[in-house]
């Protein structure tokens, strides 16, 4: 009897080796995505929770919607108990779904699967009243981390010029604001309230904004830390503007000559403990706009003497420059340094363009004609570019997002603002949510 | 065991089954490598989006499983067409193509897809639709027989129209297609449904007709040369019964998931998600398995979700489909 049993299984094994080997497989189809829709998430608020709670959620809705890859929508409902109210959430279309409970001290947080109704992550976070948008910052930038894999900027901030009114002088307010909040959520902070300052520009490491000052001779450069002290650094004659740190300190900055605007280097010399500025650039014209690719190389704007703009790539150790790109101007280095932002005049209206270095191909970002968009700056993931669109006698902060091009306006018509810069690092670089 | 053997072998007996048993064993090892080896690879073929847009003409072969000209046709899609958008199936099938012989084992295509290939092109580079209609079957070798052929095709019967044979070598290819392709048999313009009536019609009992179409091939060599030229760009495409049916899976799947997924934008997974969908006989998603994920979590659930809302052809119900994303 085990003799024939063994036998059995042994035809068993055989048969159940042919049906596999011989067995259809399943159709096979690749698919490739013709157009991109954001993916619907649930931010659930618990009906017995406090005002705290809904307030957080409000927040990481908007700021996962601001993000374009997310479409964030807040309700109160109770939290489920049974796989039945995920099943219906998932009819509804949502993949994914944050509940948010708790009490005025705490609050509960947890990412839910909802096809498999699985908890992703779940946190629990002490409510501080003096935090502002901290909690939110923080609970939607664990959100998008986990979902998409990628860095997020919802910690940074933006640095932009607001023109104030009132009659005589021009003056624009240094102030910061943040990408992906309304004003009407995140109050801008004015970090310098008085004169007419443009251009700023963050410093790679530390928390401190270096930005241009009109002043009646001329135009120097000035810097301003987190506790909005303000402190003057070049002083030249002419224009002392756009200074360019790379990440490990070198400061590539642009002043005037003779011959026009030259970009020049600067180092602290330790013996005689004296800045020393040594010229790069020696043509015809002015050389503006200096921004890092890498240590050794800064992508920046030539305009010469007929006033045509070009874009150029300095080499700071052999100090020999090769033209990428004419006509554009405003060129602006990616987190990689393997593509930089520029603009360019299109059918009339500025508009913004790509640069990849490997491939030496640009690539066309915006194309609507409502407005110049100009002065652009990379966000610290590399997924948005900020800029300026002026259309008319106004000027506006836009994101552009670098996916699809999407632009999305973070300041009101009514406001004159410029110049804007984005934090390069990805923590809350000043008093964050605090306003005086 | 072995009872019916008798107890003592004489000497020669035990050396016979030894070699008897080794015998047998070496055929299953050939049965096993065989079924392993001839076991056929899977099938890639991508389909472009131009491929049910473009004004491409899809002609189907009535009798004919397969042509061998599906694949064929979408690597030239694919080749010509190199948008980022695109859609690709993969079917595993025989690579060893095969025209049904006909009823009384008298036809004379049979074998290799290349072969069948040619001398459908050989006629005149296109091959009919051929309409519900029985007709009498010709004798081999007569001239004209392929115009007697297809004389019943003007009869109101079938709803697309059957082309007629141009004999002269010296028209142009360009002349050619206008006269032989008209706007009812350009394939997009169907919906599917009409599609797959058209292919039933076309399965009918009529071998004589494909039987004499190559006769007649084999007296007109110019005629020959200028199709096969012409056969590269813009010729219709020819397919089998089962071809044609398969390709309406194709499309069907393609334009449904052309609808439902949308991933979120800027999304960089490092690897395809691979989700196996098991659909039930009442076409409804059974299960939906993520063989493997992309590493990237929203795009997996767009993906789940796409497949959760997609609503599946006939074609694949009780089966199980694979969708790489």
């Amino acid at each position: 009897m085990m003799e024939f049993g063994v036998k059995k299984r042994v035809c068993l094994l055989v048969t159940c080796f042919f049906i596999s080997v011989l067995a259809d497989a399943p159709l096979e189809f690749a698919v490739t995505a013709q157009s991109f829709q954001p993916l619907k998430l649930l931010c659930a608020v618990d009906e017995t929770s406090g005002a705290d709670c809904q307030r957080t959620a409000q927040q990481c809705a908007q700021l996962l919607t601001a993000s374009g890859q997310f479409l964030a929508t807040v309700e109160r409902m109770p939290l489920p108990t049974t796989k039945q109210p995920m099943a219906d959430l998932v009819q509804r279309g949502y993949a994914v779904a944050l509940f948010f409970s708790g009490d005025e001290r705490e609050i509960y947080w947890r990412l839910y699967d909802t096809f498999d109704v699985q908890l992703l992550v779940g946190k629990k976070n002490n409510i501080d009243a003096s935090a502002g948008y901290e909690l939110a910052v923080t609970i939607a930038g664990h959100v998008f981390q986990l979902l998409t894999n990628q860095d997020n900027s919802f910690t940074s901030l933006v640095a932009a010029c607001k023109r104030l009114p009132g009659r005589g002088r021009t003056q624009a307010a240094l102030c910061l604001i943040h990408p992906f909040f309304d004003l009407g959520v995140f109050v801008p902070v004015v970090l310098v309230a008085k004169g007419n300052n443009f251009g700023p520009r963050w410093h790679s490491t530390r928390s401190v904004i270096f930005y241009s000052q009109h002043m009646p001779t001329n135009i120097r450069l000035m810097s301003v830390d987190s506790q909005k002290i303000s402190r003057v650094i070049t002083n030249f004659d002419g224009q002392n503007m756009t200074p360019a740190i790379a990440s490990d300190g070198r400061v590539v900055l642009a002043l005037s000559t003779k011959k026009g605007m030259q970009l020049f280097n600067y180092h602290f010399d330790e013996s005689s403990k004296k800045g020393v500025f040594a010229q790069l650039t020696h043509e015809k014209g002015d050389c503006i706009s200096p921004s890092f690719l890498n240590s050794d190389e800064v992508v920046f704007c030539h305009i010469d003497e007929r006033n045509v703009p070009r874009i150029g790539v300095l080499e700071i150790s052999t100090q020999k420059t090769r033209w990428l790109v004419s006509g554009a101007l405003c060129p602006m280095a990616s987190p990689t340094g393997r593509e930089f932002v520029y603009c360019k005049r299109i059918n009339g209206f500025l508009q913004v363009f790509i640069y990849t270095i490997s491939s030496q191909k640009m690539r066309q970002l915006t194309r609507d004609a409502k407005g110049h968009k100009d002065e652009c700056s990379w966000s610290p993931c590399g997924n948005y570019i900020v800029c300026s669109v002026e259309l008319g006698r106004g000027s506006r902060i836009a994101v552009v997002c670098v996916n699809d091009g999407a632009l999305r306006f973070i300041t009101p018509a009514n406001e004159y603002w410029s110049s804007p810069c984005w934090s390069p690092a990805l923590y809350l670089p000043f008093s964050f949510g605090k306003n005086q | 065991m072995w009872h019916w053997l008798p107890s003592v072998l004489p000497r020669k007996m035990p050396l016979f089954f030894r070699l008897l048993v080794l015998v047998g064993l070496a055929h299953c090892l050939l049965i096993v490598s065989y079924a392993l080896l001839s076991r056929s690879q899977p099938l890639t073929i991508h389909v472009s989006r131009a491929v049910f847009q473009d004004n491409r003409i899809i002609r189907v072969l009535p009798f004919v499983r397969n042509t061998g000209q599906l694949n064929r046709v979408f690597e030239k899609v694919g080749k010509s067409h190199t948008s980022r958008s695109g859609f690709s199936a993969i079917k595993s099938q025989k690579s060893k193509l095969r025209i049904r012989r006909s009823e009384k084992g008298k036809t004379a295509v049979e074998g290799g897809a290349k072969k069948s290939e040619k001398k459908i092109k050989n006629v005149h580079g296109v091959v009919q639709e051929l309409p519900k209609i029985k007709i009498k079957k010709s004798k081999k070798g007569q001239k004209g027989s392929v115009n007697e052929a297809v004389k019943p095709v003007e009869k109101p019967v079938a709803p697309p129209p059957v082309i007629l044979p141009q004999k002269g070598p010296k028209q142009s290819v360009d002349e050619k297609k206008d006269k032989l392709i008209p706007a009812e048999l350009v394939a997009p313009k169907k919906s599917v449904v009409q599609q797959e009536s058209v292919a039933e019609v076309q399965s009918v009992q009529n071998t004589g007709e494909l039987e004499n179409v190559i006769e007649e091939s084999s007296l007109s060599p110019e005629l020959m040369d200028i199709e096969m030229a012409g056969s590269d760009d813009g010729s219709p495409i020819v397919l089998g019964q089962q071809e044609f049916e398969l390709l309406q899976t194709y499309r069907a799947i393609y334009e449904e998931m052309n609808q439902q997924w949308h991933p979120p934008v800027g999304l960089r997974p490092a690897k395809q998600c691979i989700i196996l969908v098991t659909i039930n006989e009442k076409g409804c998603v059974s299960q939906v398995c993520a063989e493997q994920p992309s590493g990237v979590l929203a795009y997996d659930l767009a993906a789940r979700m796409a497949v959760n809302r997609a609503n599946f052809p006939k074609g694949v119900w009780n089966q199980q489909v694979r969708l790489h994303f």
